[in-house]
């Protein structure tokens, strides 16, 4: 399990992340996501122990990261910007990290390298922004980590490559019981991914959640009676927006939305329609009810790149 | 613990980083070798054609001398390129997310480089070795100060290497790295150095050796290399083998602290944090800065009034121009305009810098000047330098070894200094008398080192007292024994000569030098006018070589001129030189045709009034007018008849060079009258007075210029 405790990191002054507390646990994809300049990088830097934090600690099954070679051999991270040995080919940089990691599974990385018909043999220099993406994502997956940190990875890579590295991703935290954790600016590429995720605000984490828990717990319901009827005959519901257009509401309830659907029957609506929320929609409305607008997290936001 | 320190696939994955690089390096060393074997080769043919048989020495610094230079180049490269990735944020991200401790990943990054720079090392010097021993006609040895040499390459390549990786720690762009490196390199050494060379302006008294041994820059392996480039004459000494590595460790030692506690987000910034960039600046800019500052320190030093307004205006100029580079290394290294304004503050800690550099220099001076001990505090005293502007090196460092305790030496220096002090006190720079010389001055629990200056009834009496001591005159006169010296015949033919030759020319030149009496030769080995590489006569008729002698036990080296005061001894090396005179340059001398020139010399003849005559004659190759022919042919006449014969230096002679070979033979005349058919245009040798830096008596030079007679200052 990965624990940040009042994780705090500086540069130069300014503070990337301010106290950060979260859990990542064991064998799940955990999903980052926040706006340039959020601390997203800077995160999974100081996982990875690149960076050493200058306040609260990041820990790895219960150990620190930073110059412990023990716990960073079971990590492999990608970052945002890729690098490669000047000159080198797939099968000099498998060679180098072949090296470094003793885990390093060289027939798996033939086999991927075959998957996604990159050749070994050609200099790195000579592929394209989303074939680098490609060998990075191989040259991380064969070192069969425990932990796997990709940075906007799935930036650069056509839908096809997406799903793939997707599905190897998943297949690593499947049947290796491996954790990742992904950024990316936006949500609809972490959906369909993430067990859990979190967003990062101004070096804060602003909420975090269980997926599942956050789609089911969460849902719109359109309800219309043959009555006047105002929002007090739904003080009982934990009720996160309200909106009526003629006869007809509009709601975003949190709860149990069996138990929601049946009172709500009691109540012998003429109109009853309980509609799933996209993730986007999710954070919209938590964000608010927190007092943020969610749009101008993932929009905007201060060019406070590290 | 496992890869704490070290990891060898890390290693063996630099060595392959390298490996472009390193093989280039390996070409470049192995083709240095190469081609200087070949070379020497070439030039050993020929002498093996002379049928000179005999043992030749050589240091690796001779042999090769450029290998030093390939490695002092290619190890800052190496170390350049492998932590290239501190300069980059992707690259530095994906070394630090290594699992390897920064310890490990340093040690192992930088082992590499060293192997390549280790191994180019041990190839060139094999190589340089077996093409010496193995291919040439000579039987060659190498001095065992060799080794020193080899290690030396290993640790001026330790030293570059450390350096770079210390500036990449500490910085994180390249021009930062380079400035930085630069600025490790030879701040501290060139602070020093102008430091002292200005103090020593400021107290003429001061020698230049008061300079620290440990600090002279030739111990630096960067001033050494730019100072010996090329030298076939370089040699290292084991003291500075061990500072090169010394200060190569302290350099790695650094590196790797610094490569460990280093912040991987430092990569693309020229430092780490504003203060190391702010000391990176003001060192820079002080470095500047000590123009203006050695101006101001003999301008104060030396002017009774405050000084002019142009004078002012000139510092003010020098200022300005340290100020544009202190803001112009902002801009470059950070290249953000507003830095410009962060940066204002710090310049009041560079003005601190500059008063504490003057201001410091000024005290150095005043104290200095009031430290001038009575004869009655001095316990003893040793000259490092009885002739400070000697050329011949080993006796002035040799002579350091004598201590002397005489009240009136205490007197004597004890009142030069006094004056000296006095002289400098009230502005007067101008203490140089007749004689200088270097004294160190041994007092209650301190001691002192002094250059003095003594006018020349002065000099004779401390001159006089020196001869009470015994050391003094066994040093100068006690020669080694000839299996204690490599000896060798150097400056103008170099006449290879055999083991067996060059003993019995040794006993013979021992044996004279212990029949002169003690001043005739201290003044001939201290204050000669040997210029070198050619015949001529002032106080004595020289030859145009000289004896070498280097101590096998402490490699001091000692230049004998060979001159008519060794009329043995140059007797026998006259006889060994024509015996390598071959029958063709008679054939050439008989031949007006030939395409060969001669230099003619004539030493020791007088005219019809008595005066001594030496004449010099030229001979151009081609076609000779038959005069010119006519004397040619008595010369060859004379030397066929006096061939085998001895020559003795101190009746008239002739010494004739053939312009091809650059050889000369020499051979006696049989009257003391010149020739009556001396070619047109021959020219006189002219006697002229003149008196050499230092011990004062009047020397007589003979130069063919004209029949102008001269003389300097009389004592």
């Amino acid at each position: 399990m990965i624990k940040a405790e009042s994780l705090t990191k500086r540069f130069d002054g300014f503070t990337a992340l301010n106290g950060i507390n979260c859990d990542i646990p064991k064998s799940c994809v955990y999903g980052m996501v926040g706006s340039n300049g959020a601390g997203k990088s800077t995160f999974l830097r100081l996982i990875s122990g690149v960076y050493q934090p200058d306040g609260g600690s990041i820990t790895i099954d219960g150990e620190q990261v930073f110059e412990n070679p023990q716990i960073k051999s079971r990590i492999a991270y990608i970052a945002d910007e890729t690098f490669f040995l000047p000159g080198a080919n797939l099968e000099r940089m498998a060679r180098f990290y072949a090296a470094g990691y003793k885990s390093f599974d060289m027939p798996y990385f033939k086999y991927l390298a075959d998957k996604f018909n990159l050749s070994t043999k050609k200099p790195i220099n000579s592929f394209s922004k989303g074939m680098k993406r490609q060998a990075a994502a191989i040259l991380a997956l064969c070192r069969r980590a425990d932990y796997y940190l990709f940075d906007e990875t799935f930036d650069g890579l056509d839908p096809v490559m997406r799903k793939t590295v997707r599905s190897l991703i998943c297949e690593q935290v499947s049947e290796y019981s491996a954790t990742a954790v992904i950024t990316s600016h936006s949500l609809r590429e972490l959906e369909d991914t993430c067990d859990q995720l979190a967003l990062l605000h101004r070096g804060g984490v602003v909420l975090q959640s269980d997926v599942e828990r956050l789609k089911t717990t969460l849902f719109k319901i359109q309800v219309a009676f043959n009555m006047e009827y105002g929002p007090e005959k739904f003080e009982d519901f934990d009720i996160l927006n309200f909106k009526k257009n003629g006869s007809v509401i509009n709601m975003i309830v949190r709860g149990d939305k069996e138990q929601t659907k049946t009172r709500l029957q009691l109540m012998k609506p003429i109109l009853i329609d309980i509609l799933p929320l996209t993730l986007e929609e999710v954070f919209t409305y938590e964000m608010a009810e927190l007092g943020y607008a969610f749009s101008d997290q993932l929009t905007s936001g201060e060019d406070n790149a590290v | 613990m496992k890869r704490k320190w070290f990891n060898p696939s890390l290693y063996i994955d630099a060595l392959l980083q390298l490996r472009v690089v390193g093989v280039t390096y390996l070409i470049i060393i192995e083709i240095s070798a190469l081609l200087t074997c070949i070379s020497a080769y070439l030039g050993s043919i020929r002498l093996a054609d002379l049928n000179v048989s005999r043992e030749i020495t050589y240091t690796l610094l001779k042999a090769n001398p450029v290998y030093l230079f390939i490695v002092t180049i290619f190890s800052p490269i190496m170390s350049l390129i492998i932590f290239n990735f501190l300069n980059k944020r992707n690259a530095s991200d994906v070394f630090h997310a290594l699992p390897d401790r920064r310890t490990s990943l340093f040690l192992s990054l930088f082992a590499a480089v060293m192997s390549w720079i280790a191994v180019g090392i041990l190839l060139s010097t094999t190589t340089t070795i077996i093409g010496f021993v193995f291919f040439m006609p000579q039987t060659v040895t190498f001095e065992f100060s060799s080794v020193w040499a080899l290690f030396y390459a290993l640790g001026s390549g330790l030293f570059t290497a450390g350096l770079t990786a210390l500036a990449m720690s500490l910085t994180g762009t390249l021009f930062s790295n380079f400035a930085v490196a630069g600025l490790i390199a030879l701040a501290p050494r060139l602070f020093i150095m102008v430091f002292i060379t200005s103090l020593c302006s400021l107290l003429p008294i001061l020698p230049s050796d008061a300079i620290p041994f440990w600090l002279q820059e030739r111990n630096n392996p960067i001033f050494f290399l730019f100072e010996n480039l090329f030298s076939t004459q370089a040699n290292v000494s084991p003291f500075q083998t061990i500072y090169a590595f010394i200060i190569g460790v302290l350099y790695i030692a650094a590196a790797l602290i610094i490569f460990c506690r280093r912040k991987s987000e430092t990569a693309d910034k020229s430092a780490p944090n504003r203060i190391l960039q702010t000391a990176f600046r003001l060192i820079f800019t002080m470095l500047i800065c000590l123009i203006p500052c050695t101006a101001i320190l003999n301008t104060v030093s030396y002017s009774t009034e405050f000084p002019g307004a142009e004078t002012i205006f000139g510092f003010v100029v020098l200022y300005i121009i340290a100020l544009i580079g202190y803001f112009v290394y902002e801009l470059i290294t950070t290249r953000r305009a507003r830095n410009l304004l962060r940066a204002v503050p710090a310049l009041g800690i560079l003005v601190l810098l500059n008063v504490l550099f003057i201001g410091g220099a000024l005290t150095i001076r005043e104290l200095t000047l009031r430290d001038t001990p009575d004869a009655e505090d001095i316990a003893s005293v040793r000259f490092l330098n009885l002739n400070a502007v000697s050329y011949n090196k080993f006796f002035n460092d040799g002579i350091e070894k004598i201590e002397f305790k005489d009240r009136e030496i205490n007197r004597i220096i004890s009142t030069a200094l006094q004056d000296a002090a006095k002289k400098l006190r009230y502005g007067n720079k101008n203490i140089t008398k007749d004689a200088l010389f270097i004294v160190n001055i041994e007092l209650d629990g301190r001691s002192m080192t002094r250059r003095l200056s003594l006018s020349y009834e002065e000099f004779s009496g401390l001159f006089n007292q020196l001869l009470k001591n015994d050391d003094f005159l066994k040093f100068y006169k006690i020669l080694p024994e000839f299996d204690e010296v490599n000896i060798s015949i150097s400056r103008n033919t170099r006449l290879q000569l055999s083991d067996a030759d060059l003993k019995s020319l040794y006993t013979t030149f021992k044996a004279e030098v212990e029949t002169l009496d003690f001043k005739t030769w201290f003044d001939y080995i201290n204050n000669n006018s040997f210029s070198g590489d050619r015949l001529h006569q002032s106080d004595y008729i020289y030859l145009p070589d000289e004896l070498t002698l280097i101590d096998k036990k402490d490699g001091y080296i000692r230049n004998i001129p060979l001159s008519s005061l060794l009329p043995n001894t140059s007797s026998q090396y006259m006889k060994f030189s024509n015996h390598i005179i071959e029958d063709s340059v008679i054939t050439d001398m008989r031949n007006s045709q030939s395409e060969y020139g001669f230099e003619i010399n004539g030493f020791g003849f007088v005219d019809e009034f008595g005066t001594s005559k030496a004449v010099f004659i030229f001979v151009s190759p081609g076609f000779r007018p038959q005069p010119e022919q006519d004397f040619l042919n008595d010369l060859a006449d004379l030397f066929e008849r006096k061939r085998g014969l001895p020559v003795d230096i101190n009746k008239p002679f002739w010494a004739v060079r053939e312009k091809n070979t650059g050889r000369y033979f020499y051979f006696n005349s049989d009257s003391s009258a010149l020739p009556a058919n001396l070619p047109k245009g021959h020219k006189y040798y002219e006697p002229q007075t003149v008196y050499y830096s230092t011990t004062t008596v009047a020397h007589t030079a003979y130069t063919s210029t004209g029949p102008t007679i001269t003389s300097k200052v009389q004592p």
